[in-house]
């Protein structure tokens, strides 16, 4: 049993990652081409490279969604999800919640300071914080499982 | 004066024959919870707690105490 729990918790760990690298790669080459495009700028050898890493973060997002929903169907069946879900889990999860909203509102200050100095559409504002929105707080929970201190003594 | 929650979880664990895993299984927990509790990173709710004590047949605070902060 103890096998099978710590290999659905690797899994969803593998399912998390992959989703906040795909968003990041999905929707930071988005931002890159909405800042170019209203800079008037050109990727030139490097456009390429950015629709590239909008095509396969896309494509990751979707997958991972997808994967998710077999997961989960895995963990029902498995019964193992008040193992899963259990006191740690909820612990870290709410610790990831709040370390994404504080860096929600860190970002939307440094971006109306931004907005001082330079002019950008809400676009990319509203693109920006969807992805520290997103990111943040998958990273923090992923921290926060990877510590594994003393092991079995 | 604050005060923090010490264990002899691993101890009372060990004097028992469990290992993290089959203590875990015992409580419905993973194993990464009870390793978090022994290295006191993470601190368990009273049902937890009351749990671990039913699993280990001991009372509980027999595994937990309080003890002041190092910097107070």
């Amino acid at each position: 049993m103890e096998d099978q729990i710590s290999k659905l918790i690797r899994q969803r760990d593998r399912l998390l990652t992959l989703a906040a690298v795909s968003f990041l790669f999905w929707q930071g080459a988005q931002l890159a081409m909405d800042i170019a495009q209203e800079g008037g700028w050109e990727f030139g050898p490097f456009e390429l490279v950015v629709h590239l890493c909008l095509l396969a973060g896309a494509l990751g997002w979707a997958g991972a969604s997808f994967l998710f929903l077999l997961y989960a169907s895995r963990v029902q069946r498995s019964k193992a999800q008040s193992v899963i879900q259990d006191e740690l889990f909820c612990h870290n999860q709410r610790i990831a919640i709040r370390f994404g909203f504080m860096a929600l509102i860190a970002a939307t200050a440094l971006l109306l300071a931004a907005d001082l100095l330079v002019d950008f559409s809400a676009t990319i504002a509203l693109r920006a914080l969807l992805i520290i929105g997103i990111t943040a707080p998958l990273s923090r929970f992923l921290i926060l499982g990877r510590d594994d201190l003393e092991d079995e003594s | 004066m604050t005060s923090e929650l010490a264990n002899r979880l691993k101890e009372l664990r060990a004097r028992e024959g469990l290992t993290q895993a089959e203590l875990a299984a015992r409580v419905g927990v993973t194993r990464k919870t009870i390793n978090t509790v022994e290295n006191r990173v993470f601190v368990p709710s009273t049902i937890l707690a009351l749990k671990l004590a039913a699993a280990l047949a001991v009372p509980v605070e027999e595994i937990f105490s309080l003890e002041p902060r190092g910097e107070d």
